[in-house]
């Protein structure tokens, strides 16, 4: 709830949220602009979300595994192509295979639990601006 | 001979095998006995057949065969005529015929003989003897009269084993007796040790081999056994052929069980009886009168006639049996003379000299006593005449036996006798080798006169001394000696003076300086007889032993039974007194006594004379009569005094006469009516003869009948106790349905008593529902003689019985009653109700649970199931194999159920429990479940188990698993948005008690919206009327509200959204609109619109136009911002004077 201004100094980093349940969508995007990010999004289906990020690269994601119309892999895959930190939003713990698939991925047990997710957000984007800047490098 | 190589071949073939012995058994009278104890120690897997000869009934059939098979593990049979003889077989003689046996094959033989002379038992054994020779044995057992000694002289000469019965244990012991009297048995035993007899003897035959090697070792010693015979017994027999020896000495080891030659010597050696056994042995040959009649014939015809027509008065026929045995022979010889004397009707002298070496053979020769049996061979015009009947035997008449002189004498040792007209020796040159008979022919060409007659043996010749005889009759064997000079044998083998202490003649010792000066015998013979006194030879009692000279001047006797005579007893007066005084003194003093000046009166004459008596050595005396002077007869005056004597004296003579006249002719009568009687008394003898066979053949009868008896008695008791002690109601009727025999159990049904047997059946009630029937059915086997079975229950209907009746066969094999067998059925047929009633709830059970059964088959792998288990399988009924059942289940649970059919076979855990799908469409495929557990049994173990459908439980348990995951997703949520609720609320709240509020009445509002799907019937669909009524009901009697639209349905997502929408406005309404301070009405109206879009319409109408005051666009609409995009819907708001109408538009997910 606490208001976060470690980040004011920095150019505002971008995150993406899909969520189809409104009041939590609301809810997440408030509470990741709290933290500081620029928020795109929510969006309530994969359609939306695939069409959002086809011509920008969040920084960071906030994803509900099962949306509107269907599950949110195909918009997870993109993004980990992209290079963008994930971190899963679900109201179960995610199977191994997921795991494996994403790795380095975060994940948050819904409810949110907001500096749990601030801490996940936080490592992954650290990873992935590391990563990519080490591509660049190249 | 032909018999012989044949034998020999067959013998060959078999050589390492046993050889078979067969075994004669003859028996008559108390024989069923006998025979059956004695069979009864044999035991199958020998060498040995029996063949038992009887004497029975010809009238009568004979049990004989089947009483002794019931005795003995062998085959008994009677025979049929043409049966090979085999080992380990009884055969039995049938009635009414005889039995011979030829190549080992046995023939029947029809009598010649009336009925009390036939000798089955002889004839058999002479034709074993001759068939089998020493592979022959015969025992003879209990009866009277004397057949089988005779057969058994023939077993004995072909060098078989002879066995006799012990008298003592035979309940009739003439034949046992008679037999034993010939001295040939080799065994006298008790019936029950006469087999272990004949295997003892046998040990050593049996192996061929062993034959052999015994017979060598005999060879080997033979000389050295030869050797102590002649020393003990002072014959020397090393000249016999040697074959005949080793055989006979052969047969004496396997009769003593010794293992050889060497050991038979050391008991000959020791055993001087043994020295006498085996000379007899040796000396052993069959005789019988008349033997080889035809040749007799021709002897007759040849010589005996001619001889007596050539007699004169004064001459005398000569004649000499040498080897005469038992006398047969010789007495042979002198019927056929006496007879021809008697048909030529002449008198003429014959002197008959028969001798033999055997002194206990001469004996017998003398007594002429023979069995019965062997009158037989006796022509029968001759058997009147010359034998007298004599208490089961004969003896040959005193006419004939005063014709024959024997006495002990050696052919090739003795000096032989000479002039003879006739010399017959049969039988006895076969006997000797090859040197005795070329020493024993020159002996009998000097005996015999020019032109004197030899008649041999049918199997022996003259051989190379065809110059000294030609033959007469060559098959006959009938010669003559042709007319050269006899020559005196020289090589008579004399004995030494070591052999003759052990002589039994010790009068030769004395002779002995004689005779070593005088070798021609004849001269000593001449010598003594016309030359020397007339001397005896007494034993120091008195009897005398020798004599020679003329003595009928000094003594009264006949000649040639001199030796039974007491010599004081039959000296003349005169002599009498000297002669015991004499004897008496001699006998004390032993010196030679002489007394003087005697004279001996006889009915011819005087005579003076001198008695020298003369001690010898061995105790004897010799009696010499020295004649004084010439012999003075009775003068003749004496007669002429007579004469003249006086008229008194001439009438009485007269009257003497005529006295003696009557008393001849009384004689005479007397004679004939003693002829007459005689004649009687043979015809009665006969008779009884005939009687006693009969007799012997009934008692044989009586016996088998009596056995019979016997074994019917026990088979009787069996029977009856069987009847008193079975529990089975039985019931025997006869050909007229009446009451023959029931068992005590039978009184259950019919009420019998003992008495009632012989009653009619149907007469007697019974405790029995339709007896009728049963009569019925009895008669109906009865008539067709099959079997009927029927079920019969008792009137009271409380017991119930099967019934088998069967036809009763006599021995006929036709049907004489039926018998009724019941079975009680009562029990078992309660069992089976009682079974059929929970066999049928069983079936209602498994029905009703819709349960399949379904049984497995360890061994046979194979699975049955019932039809309800079949339908499940949806296979067809019947076994379905373990493989094919697996087939049938999905490919997931495959393996598990597997592993619970096998695991059942490896451990016995017992229990079996899997529930698998079947293939095809997961979702409509059906899931069954198998219980089962095993049941061990004897025979098999296998797996009995119920089949059950158990898809609908498996659908259900998905269905809620479904629901459940679906409610905890659904609470998360629920948890998400109250969270995110609560975080927006608290952004947008001035104080505390703002947010309580705010939140509450949200989350009453989303509590109530699940309420709506907790409460909506599971079937059925929420509908849009639902939520609308469900949002307004806190707000009914707050304002007049109409809700109407069509029925659209609402998911849970879209419920959610639409209760928060419905509950914003309506909150909304209760604050600043109709549902709260202002007066109005509230529609809720909606309807569908192109692209299936609905439209809800919120329609505030006021009563009055009022001034509408904004709620503040805070939390609130922001809620309803969010909840409309969550369906995908538009929010606009028309605030008018009179009315407020908000319209929602969206499209349904369903």
């Amino acid at each position: 709830m606490c208001p976060k201004s470690s980040l004011e100094t920095k150019s505002k980093a971008t995150i993406l949220i899909c969520e189809d349940e409104p009041i939590v969508a609301l809810d997440l995007e408030l509470v990741v602009e709290e933290f500081g990010y620029e928020v795109i999004g929510p969006f309530a289906s994969v359609e939306k979300a695939l069409s959002a990020i086809e011509d920008k690269r969040p920084d960071g994601a906030v994803l509900d595994v099962n949306l509107r119309d269907g599950t949110v892999f195909p918009v997870a895959t993109r993004l980990a192509e992209m290079g963008t930190g994930l971190v899963f939003h679900s109201g179960h713990a995610l199977s191994e295979d997921i795991a494996e698939r994403y790795q380095n991925a975060g994940f948050c047990e819904k409810p949110i639990n907001t500096a749990r997710l601030e801490q996940e957000l936080q490592r992954v984007i650290a990873f992935e601006d590391n990563d990519v800047s080490s591509k660049t490098a190249n | 001979m032909k018999n012989d190589q044949e034998t020999e071949e067959r013998a060959k073939p078999e050589a390492s095998e046993e050889r078979l012995c067969i075994v004669g058994i003859g028996a008559s009278a108390g024989g069923l006995e006998a025979v059956r104890e004695m069979l009864t120690g044999a035991t199958p897997e020998s060498n040995l057949a029996y063949v038992v000869v009887q004497h029975l009934d010809p009238n009568h059939e004979s049990l004989l065969a089947e009483l002794l098979s019931r005795h003995t593990e062998m085959n008994v049979r009677q025979v049929s005529g043409g049966e090979t003889v085999e080992a380990d077989n009884v055969y039995i003689i049938p009635p009414g015929h005889g039995l011979s046996v030829q190549d080992g094959c046995l023939h029947l033989t029809d009598f010649e003989q009336p009925r009390g002379l036939r000798r089955p038992i002889d004839d058999f054994f002479e034709s074993l003897a001759i068939d089998q020779g020493r592979f022959a044995a015969c025992v003879i057992l209990s009866g009277t009269g004397a057949d089988g000694t005779a057969g058994l002289r023939a077993i004995k000469e072909h060098g078989g084993l002879c066995i006799v019965q012990e008298p003592s244990t035979a309940k009739y012991d003439g034949m046992p007796t008679s037999a034993q009297n010939t001295g040939l048995v080799d065994f006298v035993r008790s019936p029950e040790l006469i087999i272990g007899a004949i295997r003892q003897f046998y040990a050593h035959t049996i192996i061929d081999e062993m034959d052999t090697k015994l017979a060598r070792t005999v060879e080997q010693s033979i000389n050295d056994i030869c050797s102590v015979v002649k020393t003990t017994v002072g014959h020397d027999f090393s000249g016999y052929k040697q074959s005949t020896l080793v055989r006979r000495v052969q047969r004496r080891i396997q009769v003593l069980g010794l293992a050889d030659a060497s050991e038979y010597l050391q008991h000959i050696k020791s055993d001087p009886e043994e020295c006498a056994t085996l000379f007899r042995e040796l000396l052993i040959n069959v005789t019988r009168f008349f033997r080889d009649k035809e040749h007799f014939q021709v002897l007759r015809e040849r010589t005996v006639e001619t001889l007596v027509r050539g007699a004169d008065e004064e001459s005398e026929i000569r004649v000499w049996v040498p080897g005469c045995s038992s006398g047969e022979e010789a007495y042979t010889i002198a019927m056929m003379f006496a007879h021809e004397v008697r048909l030529q009707r002449r008198a003429v002298n014959i002197q008959i000299f028969a001798t033999d070496i055997d002194e206990q053979m001469l004996r017998l020769a003398r007594e002429g006593v023979y069995p019965q049996a062997a009158l037989a061979d006796i022509p029968e015009e001759m058997r009147d005449l010359y034998t007298i009947a004599k208490d089961g035997k004969f003896q040959v008449s005193a006419k004939i036996r005063d014709m024959i002189r024997f006495s002990v004498h050696s052919i090739v040792r003795d000096p032989p006798f000479s002039s003879i007209d006739l010399l017959s020796c049969r039988n006895l040159l076969i006997y000797f080798g090859d040197k005795l008979q070329s020493s024993a022919l020159p002996i009998f060409h000097y005996a015999l006169k020019p032109g004197g007659t030899l008649f041999l043996g049918p199997s022996e010749t003259i051989g190379r001394f065809d110059h000294m005889f030609y033959p007469i009759d060559q098959a006959a064997r009938v010669f003559e000696r042709n007319n050269a000079r006899p020559e005196y044998p020289l090589h008579l083998s004399g004995r030494t003076r070591d052999q003759a202490r052990n002589s039994q003649r010790p009068e030769r010792d004395q002779e002995e300086s004689t005779r070593l000066e005088w070798n021609d015998a004849s001269i000593t013979h001449r010598i003594l007889e016309k030359y020397a006194p007339a001397t005896l030879q007494i034993s120091a009692k008195g009897e005398i032993l020798k004599s020679t000279g003329k003595l009928s001047k000094y003594l009264d006797i006949s000649p040639g039974s001199m030796e039974r005579h007491l010599a004081p007893s039959v000296a003349r007066p005169g002599a009498r007194e000297a002669i015991s005084a004499i004897i008496r003194q001699v006998a004390k003093s032993k010196k030679r006594t002489i007394s003087r000046d005697l004279t001996a009166l006889s009915e011819f004459g005087r005579q003076a004379f001198d008695l020298i008596a003369d001690s010898m050595k061995d105790g004897t005396i010799l009696l010499v009569f020295r004649e004084r002077s010439p012999f003075e007869a009775t003068d003749d005056e004496d007669t002429v005094d007579l004469e003249q004597s006086d008229s008194h004296v001439q009438s009485l003579e007269d009257e003497l006469r005529n006295t003696r006249a009557r008393l001849h002719t009384t004689v005479e009568e007397l004679e004939t009516a003693n002829e007459e009687l005689k004649s009687s008394n043979e015809e009665m003898m006969s008779m009884n003869e005939e009687l006693q066979s009969t007799n012997e053949e009934l008692s044989t009868v009586n016996d088998e009948l009596k056995v019979k008896v016997d074994e019917l008695s026990v088979a009787n008791a069996d029977l009856s106790n069987f009847f008193a002690s079975t529990g089975l109601p039985l019931a025997v009727v006869d050909s007229h349905m009446s009451i023959r025999n029931f068992t005590d159990a039978i009184q259950a049904i019919y009420p019998f008593r003992k008495n009632d047997r012989g009653r009619p059946l149907s007469e007697v009630t019974s405790t029995l529902m339709r007896n009728e029937d049963i009569l019925d059915a009895t008669r109906e086997v009865m008539r067709t003689g099959d079997v009927q079975h029927l079920r019969v229950r008792a009137r009271n209907e409380d017991r119930t019985w099967s019934l088998v009746i069967t036809p009763y066969w006599t021995r006929k094999g036709s049907v004489d009653g039926a018998t009724l067998v019941f079975s009680e059925l009562t029990d078992a047929l309660r069992l089976e109700e009682a079974l059929q009633h929970e066999g049928e709830r069983l079936r209602l059970a498994l029905d009703v649970a819709e349960l399949g059964v379904w049984e497995f088959d360890f061994d046979q792998r194979s699975l049955k199931f019932d039809d309800t288990g079949a339908s499940f399988l949806e296979a067809g009924g019947g076994d379905v194999s373990i493989k094919e059942f697996l087939e049938r289940i999905c490919r997931e649970d495959r393996i598990k159920v597997e592993d619970a059919m096998r695991m059942e076979g490896a451990n016995a855990t017992g229990q079996i429990d899997v529930t698998f799908k079947l293939v095809g469409d997961p979702t409509t495929a059906r899931s069954l479940q198998v219980v089962g557990r095993r049941v061990d049994s004897s025979k098999a173990s296998r797996v009995l188990g119920v089949i059950f459908d158990v898809t609908q439980e498996q659908e259900a348990k998905r269905v809620r698993e479904m629901l459940l995951r679906e409610m905890n997703h659904r609470v998360k949520n629920m948890f998400s948005i109250i969270s995110g609720m609560v975080r927006i609320a608290g952004r947008t709240s001035n104080s505390i008690e703002d947010l309580v509020q705010s939140i509450e009445t949200r989350v009453g509002a989303l509590a109530r919206s699940h309420d709506l799907t907790q409460r909506a019937p599971s079937s059925s669909k929420l509908s849009l009327n639902d939520a609308v009524s469900a949002s307004l009901e806190p707000y009914i009697g707050n304002a007049e509200i109409r809700i109407d639209g069509p029925n659209v349905p609402v998911s849970s997502r879209e419920l959610t959204a639409l209760s928060l929408l419905l509950h914003e406005w309506s909150t909304n309404a209760a604050k600043y609109g109709v549902l709260g301070p202002i007066q109005g009405h509230l529609g809720v109206t909606w309807q569908t619109v192109s692209n299936s879009e609905i439209c809800l319409m919120w329609n505030e109408v006021y009563d009055d136009v009022v001034e509408t005051q904004e709620g503040p666009s805070g939390f609130g609409s922001t809620l309803v911002k969010l909840s409309a995009s969550q369906i995908q819907g538009a929010v606009s708001v028309n605030q008018e004077d009179n009315q407020r109408r908000i319209t929602l538009t969206y499209v349904p997910q369903i």
